[in-house]
């Protein structure tokens, strides 16, 4: 009985080693075994699928019978904005041509590139309370990689951070630790988007302009920037739904309302492209700012 | 045989977690089912079993849910130990020392995480925190004990009584 005893503790002295073993190669190093992921994936992510669709299904059924009249004037509705659409889209194509004309002859890259996607469903989220991650059904055997980036209803969902054989973990732009470079679409001044925990529940993000005296005004439209190393220039994020008193601070911040329905969300389109752009700066570059400041100097 | 059972509600646990769990917050808050567990486990067993309890069901939420691996380890660890000191000699039919325990340790556990991975990235509105998340979250946890602390009582005695003729007192 006693040398049974003494054993159990070793085992839990052994146990607590190997956590502290796993914490510090996991979160210092930042490798993460896919070893374990895709032999638990294999059990685990085809039973996440079903229980997920039989949830969806039920809430919709229960959904539909309660608003079944409000649906049938918002179908009405969807009808006369489709055929406008038709209209801008046909328009928009025409505008689409004429601007690849042009950028051809200027001999330039288009900032606004076409994004290959893939369409995903949602089958997990983490119930932690402190993080907002989603795991959804594509993985590496789909040519998913770390850092793609998410998107829904025509917005930024957010990123991919980790990929396994048969799921992928997405951290949404609500998390505490997301922290994007944007732009005001109407004056380009550059902003940062954070993460915050605190209006996590509300599904609201806060930004940042580096500009203490920025321009902005309730409802502009905030994009992804030109110089964000992961995220494509030009997708939208969100509409600013208030404005806070920066008086006496070096940054404005203002919240913004995401494009994404947060609450009301089940599939998702992956950009299968990687934007990650390398931020090493070129030693010729380094020698020609050298070069205009010396110009410069001697200028002066 | 334990273990086997052990596995499959471990597993089941996982997979309600991160997908049924979603469609019914309360105050935009959910309870963390794991945690309860293991609570749960360790006050019916003792303390050695619910650390090796609390290792693997830490493991695997940490594999399908999380970044990195073995925090949520750690912290079930630290419950279970704190656990297993607390109410040695209570009936197992009595349910106050789980409540009691799930509800103080949810606390401990929130705040673990809060000052490890929110403080010192300049979270420092604590008072937000202790209201909206630590204490709906440990109402609700308490909820979730009062409805799986007789079914998981049920099943471990059920347990002992098959194990119980394989048993050697005299060892």
């Amino acid at each position: 009985m006693k040398r049974r005893e003494i054993n159990k503790k070793k085992l839990n002295l052994i146990l607590f080693i190997i956590v502290f073993i796993l914490i510090i190669l996991t979160s210092f190093f930042a490798i993460f075994p896919k070893v374990f992921n895709d032999t638990i994936g294999v059990v685990i992510t085809p039973i996440q699928g079903f229980f997920t669709s039989f949830a969806e299904n039920t809430s919709d059924k229960i959904n539909s019978m309660k608003d079944k009249d409000f649906l049938k004037k918002e179908y009405e509705d969807t009808m006369i904005l489709n055929e406008e659409l038709v209209i801008e889209i046909n328009r928009l194509k025409k505008l689409d041509e004429e601007n690849k004309e042009l950028t051809s002859l200027l001999d330039t890259v288009s900032t606004y590139p076409e994004l290959p996607t893939l369409t995903s469903k949602i089958i997990g989220k983490d119930t932690s309370n402190w993080h907002s991650t989603y795991i959804i059904d594509k993985g590496a055997k789909d040519g998913l990689e770390p850092n793609m980036i998410v998107l829904s209803y025509g917005g930024l969902f957010g990123r991919i951070v980790e990929v396994s054989e048969f799921s992928s973990k997405v951290v949404t732009i609500l998390d505490d630790s997301a922290s994007i470079s944007v732009e005001n679409a109407r004056t380009q001044e550059l902003a940062l988007l954070k993460g915050d925990i605190t209006l996590m529940s509300s599904k609201l993000c806060k930004i940042e302009y580096y500009n203490s005296d920025a321009d902005m005004l309730l409802g502009d439209e905030i994009v992804t920037s030109k110089i964000s190393s992961i995220y494509p220039a030009g997708i939208s994020v969100g509409h600013i739904v208030s404005l806070e008193d920066s008086h006496g601070q070096l940054t404005q911040t203002a919240l913004i309302d995401p494009v994404v329905d947060f609450t009301n969300i089940s599939t998702v389109l992956v950009v299968t492209e990687l934007f990650t752009k390398s931020t090493n700066v070129t030693t010729e570059t380094i020698t020609s700012l050298n070069d205009v400041t010396l110009d410069r100097n001697a200028g002066e | 045989m334990r273990i086997f059972i052990f596995t499959i509600i471990a597993l089941l646990n996982i997979i309600f977690q991160s997908t049924l769990l979603n469609y019914l917050p309360i105050l935009s808050t959910l309870p963390n089912i794991s945690f309860v567990l293991v609570v749960v486990y360790t006050i019916l067993r003792n303390q050695e079993e619910g650390i090796t309890f609390a290792f693997f069901i830490g493991l695997l939420q940490s594999i399908v849910l999380d970044t990195s691996l073995g925090f949520y380890s750690l912290l079930y660890m630290a419950t279970a130990y704190i656990v297993g000191m607390t109410f040695l000699h209570y009936y197992k039919k009595n349910i106050l020392p789980a409540i009691i325990d799930t509800f103080a340790l949810t606390f401990f556990y929130q705040i673990l995480i809060y000052t490890l991975e929110f403080f010192f990235k300049g979270n420092v509105d604590f008072s937000y925190y202790f209201f909206n998340i630590m204490l709906t979250e440990g109402i609700y946890n308490v909820l979730v004990v009062v409805i799986i602390y007789y079914p998981i009582y049920f099943i471990n005695k059920k347990l002992e009584l098959y194990e119980k003729p394989k048993r050697n007192v005299f060892k």
